[in-house]
């Protein structure tokens, strides 16, 4: 069954667009992030044009996000005040994500950004990923399992002023590297479509050293309100913001996300980790693949406006 | 008796036919529709153009007097198009050249009774801008040069060349029928993307490479139903489109937590 997108101005196959979602949707739940750093490069390697590709992931990304929340606010596994920090800051960061976004689009760089983006980002974080989970693998395998442990308590970012205490996270630290990493965040996140949660979980845990059982709730919270604001600034500054697409996306992930989040248990952390990092480091060469290859067509065409005549 | 009155019959017809000012035959056509709608569900929608040639006011039937060759050109709104060009830079592939065209058809398909060559010559199709290289003008600017015309020339063909392959751009030369002497018929299947807007058609009659008459109809390519609302909210609410996208991904992912709450 077809249905047209009108926004992307284009028909797709319905059932194929819930399908990606509730494939995506499945990642997420099993590895607990947020999917918008699949979904989007999805997208744009299945047609749907990447400005509004990236804007409509945001939108699906909220609604992830939000389903992946409940349970932790249910639990009390969010720190709100340093949440409203990160938020906030993200918000501004966003505003810049988004107007960059534009002013690339004009320019028709765009879709080298993102790609270049795509393959810095995943390509260092999947490798990071599977190099860290390979080496635990193979510790296990030999049988001298190290236990699990924090690197130490404080570092340099401990020592920067402006401090303020986070109760719940049961932290003392300046405010300058959390608005830091909100602001990075927020402009990642509007500039690729992704909502940063695989960026954002490792700086609040290596970074801010912020505890395990605040980390996740807190990270979704984030990137719920930046999706949310970016959406909005998509929709306002270049109405690419396709809902057709974002709702069978989000149908398709909100329910694969149960089941991929059931078939997590089953696996054992490292190996997740491996496994993530595997998909993580094909989306990125794919990109480096579509930068570095000589293209089939070097041409390509865009409709910049109405004609004279 | 009827020999004679045949014969003065034949004669009165011929010295009218010679008085009377030439006259050509003329056009009637008809599109099976005047208004095209993208609703959820479009597809691609097929378009009959079909039409009559009549003989001249005051003649009889018997002056239309073929072979006829018809040209039916369909043409989208006109708009401002960027060709860009990759190219290595330091080893990357990125956009690194290119020409505007300030008028090109969103879409645009010639239908012909045969291949246009055959049906007249090179200066009248020019003249009527018929063909798909007459839609990609290359800009023109005072102290051109000669390389940057040649250039612009050369990506003035890849437009058309990214237009027939998004199939935006057509030519089928033998799509036009004659169902008889006089009457053809011609069907078009526009693609599931075509551009919203206000497109003409516009029929041509030829004989020996004249052109005898020509007809123009307008039709009007629009989405509808839900589709339309949400396009036009988009970009005339924008801040409201926006918003209600977020409510719409918030509520659906707090029923999918609440629906499969465990």
């Amino acid at each position: 069954m077809n249905v047209y997108l009108p926004i992307a101005e284009l028909s797709v196959n319905l059932f194929f667009m819930i399908g990606i979602g509730g494939a995506v949707g499945f990642l997420s739940g099993l590895f607990g992030v947020g999917g918008g750093f699949l979904l989007t490069p999805l997208l744009i390697f299945t047609g749907i044009p990447a400005p509004v590709a990236v804007a409509s992931v945001t939108g699906t990304v909220v609604a992830a996000s939000t389903s992946g929340a409940q349970s932790y606010i249910r639990r009390g596994g969010i720190d709100f005040h340093l949440a409203t920090y990160l938020v906030l800051s993200g918000i501004i960061g966003a505003f810049f994500g988004v107007a960059t976004f534009s002013a690339l689009r004009n320019a028709g760089q765009l879709d080298l950004v993102i790609s270049v983006g795509y393959l810095v980002f995943l390509g260092s974080i999947g490798g990071l990923l599977l190099y860290e989970a390979i080496g635990s693998l193979v510790r296990r395998a030999k049988g001298n399992e190290r236990p699990h442990k924090l690197p130490g308590q404080h570092n340099w970012v401990h020592g920067l002023p402006m401090r303020v205490r986070f109760k719940r996270s049961n932290l003392y630290v300046s405010v300058l590297p959390v608005l830091a990493i909100g602001l990075v965040i927020g402009f990642l996140g509007s500039l690729l479509g992704i909502g940063g949660g695989f960026i954002l979980v490792p700086a609040l845990v290596y970074i801010l050293r912020v505890p395990g059982n605040m980390v996740i709730g807190t990270s979704l919270i984030q990137v719920l309100c930046i999706m949310a604001a970016t959406t909005v600034l998509h929709a306002v500054n270049s109405q690419s913001v396709d809902i057709v697409l974002a709702f069978s996306l989000m149908v398709g992930g909100v329910v694969g996300a149960q089941f991929g989040a059931s078939a997590g248990q089953r696996l054992r952390g490292d190996q997740l980790r491996a496994l993530l990092g595997l998909i993580v480091l094909a989306v990125a060469l794919r990109f480096a693949y579509s930068l570095f290859v000589t293209p089939l067509d070097p041409f390509s065409t865009a409709i910049l406006g109405l004609g004279e005549a | 008796m009827g020999r004679i009155a045949t014969f003065f019959t034949l004669l009165v017809v011929s010295v009218l036919a010679l008085t009377l000012p030439v006259q050509s035959q003329r056009l009637v056509s008809k599109l099976s529709a005047i208004e095209i709608s993208i609703n959820s569900t479009f597809s691609g929608e097929s378009l009959t153009l079909f039409g009559n040639v009549e003989a001249p006011i005051g003649a009889n039937g018997r002056s239309v007097s073929g072979p006829f060759d018809i040209i039916i050109v369909i043409q989208g709104p006109s708009t401002r198009r960027v060709v860009r060009e990759k190219t290595p830079q330091l080893g990357v592939w990125l956009n690194s050249e290119e020409v505007i065209f300030a008028d090109v058809p969103a879409y645009y398909h010639v239908l012909a009774t045969s291949p246009l060559n055959k049906i007249t010559d090179e200066d009248t199709l020019r003249k009527e801008g018929i063909g798909l290289v007459y839609q990609a003008n290359p800009p023109q600017y005072e102290n051109q040069s000669e390389e940057e015309r040649v250039r612009n020339k050369g990506f003035a063909g890849e437009l058309v060349r990214l237009m027939r392959e998004a199939e935006m751009f057509g030519l089928s030369e033998r799509r036009i029928s004659f169902l008889s002497e006089t009457f053809y018929n011609a069907n078009l299947t526009l693609p599931a993307n075509v551009p919203n807007g206000t497109y003409l058609a516009k029929t041509y009659l030829f004989s020996n490479g004249q052109i005898l008459d020509q007809k123009a109809e307008r039709f009007v390519v629009r989405t509808t139903g839900a589709e339309r609302f949400i396009g036009n909210a988009a970009r005339d609410y924008p801040l409201a489109y926006g918003l209600a996208s977020v409510l719409i991904a918030l509520f659906t992912g707090w029923l999918g937590a609440v629906a499969f709450r465990r």
